[in-house]
């Protein structure tokens, strides 16, 4: 049986290409010199047991290429994950570098290395290092991205430094609070439609296959988590994700082992000189 | 006394009046249409092509020029890696013209210069298209297939007396 969805695969690799736009990760490759990306998002956990509700968490967050190789993010979210309101949560920015690029007809592999820093106005709860909203903190870390043709593969690894007040607090310690974390991603994404392009106007269609992953490094907690997505593009410029997020392994605290992931880009070429 | 040699040698060996027609990139590092899309918007930006023709499956695009503009190749190559992917081939589409094309000898078609690396000597009429064998304009394997040809098609950057680029090129 393996061997069949190995051939199935290696068949794909070799005979198709990829897409490496992925929904819960980033790719080695950048944005255009001069390009815009905003994109709102909606990370909807079904049920949050502290409140016994649901919980959103909704991002705007503006991404510029400064030049062709560097890119840098800024955003914003509001959230009623941690509050029983929804209040505004937290500020996040990010810079990612591409420091090599392998360029073929149809193929590439590249890669980025970035930084990520993050201020929550969130109180401190369960073990996720998630720098949109959970945690104040800064990450470091390292991309690779192979493109084939319709399909692409990534890999991310970083390191998290949660820089919650706590953490530095001589009189009172908090045990079991996560401050250290090793942040790792192995993601595949495959360009179903449109089997040949013919115009910009097209609606692409890419399935992806993610796995997300987390080790505290100060306790001994993880979790490894599986995430299919869905992302449809309009016009070549408009992206539309689904994607649902749920625990293959873990002994992590977290407020819910399942969630959802919706999101709408629209991408702005040329904006200045 | 010594520019006006270099002048004078400059217009001897420059061979032919021809007319620059359009200019084929093919693009790497893509496969989709966001990107080939992210590439034209940013070749559409380049002040002398007045068209971008693109082919979204082969990520070719052809360029062709607004009349009596200045052609830089260079500022071509600088708008794709400024979109974040690479320039794979450059071909330029020429048109000869009657004029009588020598090896060793630099031909300028248009604003630019080239140095046929396998025409020999030859009269090339009409229209042609040009390859160029250099590492900028091609990629990692496109080069090592033309490097491996020629010792001389890998070698440095060609300028011309007055201080503009030679491109090797094959037809």
């Amino acid at each position: 049986m393996y061997k069949y969805f190995l051939l199935l695969f290696v068949g794909i690799v070799q005979k198709t290409a990829a897409q490496e736009l992925f929904v819960f990760t980033d790719p080695a490759s950048g944005l255009a010199a001069r390009s815009l990306n905003l994109k709102l998002s909606d990370h909807y956990m079904p049920y949050d047991r502290v409140y016994s509700r649901p919980a959103h968490r909704l991002m705007l967050d503006a991404e510029v290429g400064i030049s062709r190789k560097l890119t840098a993010m800024a955003g914003v979210s509001v959230s009623n994950m941690h509050t029983y309101q929804v209040k505004q949560e937290a500020l996040f920015v990010e810079a990612k570098y591409r420091c090599l690029s392998l360029d073929e007809v149809h193929r590439h592999f590249r890669m980025a290395a970035f930084v990520q820093a993050s201020h929550t106005k969130a109180p401190f709860h369960y073990d996720e290092t998630n720098l949109t909203g959970d945690k104040s903190g800064v990450r470091l870390g390292m991309i690779a991205t192979k493109l084939w043709n319709r399909f692409a593969l990534s890999g991310t690894l970083s390191h998290t430094q949660v820089l919650d007040s706590s953490r530095f607090n001589e009189t009172v310690y908090i045990p079991r609070r996560i401050y250290q974390t090793l942040n790792y991603s192995l993601s595949g994404g495959y360009l179903v439609l449109p089997r040949r392009y013919t115009s910009y106007r097209q609606v692409n269609v890419n399935l992806y296959g993610e796995l997300l992953a987390q080790q505290a490094l100060d306790h001994k907690s993880y979790y490894v988590d599986a995430a299919p997505a869905l992302q449809f593009i309009f016009f070549s410029n408009t992206k539309l994700n689904v994607g649902y997020r749920f625990k293959l392994a873990g002994n992590a605290q977290r407020m819910s082992n399942v969630s959802w992931l919706f999101s709408i880009e629209r991408s702005f070429l040329n904006v200045w000189k | 006394m010594k520019t006006a040699f270099f002048l004078l040698l400059t217009f001897v060996s420059l061979r032919g009046l021809g007319q620059l027609k359009a200019v084929e990139v093919q693009v790497g590092g893509l496969s989709c249409a966001l990107c080939s899309k992210t590439v034209q918007k940013s070749l559409e930006k380049i002040s002398f092509i007045g068209a971008v023709k693109p082919d979204l499956n082969s990520q070719e695009f052809r360029l062709v020029f607004r009349e009596n503009s200045f052609v830089d190749l260079e500022q071509i190559k600088k708008q794709v890696e400024d979109a974040g992917f690479s320039v794979a081939r450059l071909q330029v589409v020429a048109d000869f013209g009657d004029v009588p094309v020598e090896s060793n000898s630099p031909v300028k078609i248009g604003s630019l210069q080239f140095q046929l690396m396998d025409a020999g000597a030859n009269v090339l009429k009409g229209e042609h298209t040009l390859t160029l064998t250099e590492k900028d304009f091609l990629s990692a394997k496109a080069f090592k297939k033309y490097c491996g040809n020629s010792l001389q098609k890998c070698s440095a950057k060609t300028l011309s007396p007055d201080g503009s680029r030679i491109y090797k090129v094959v037809i």
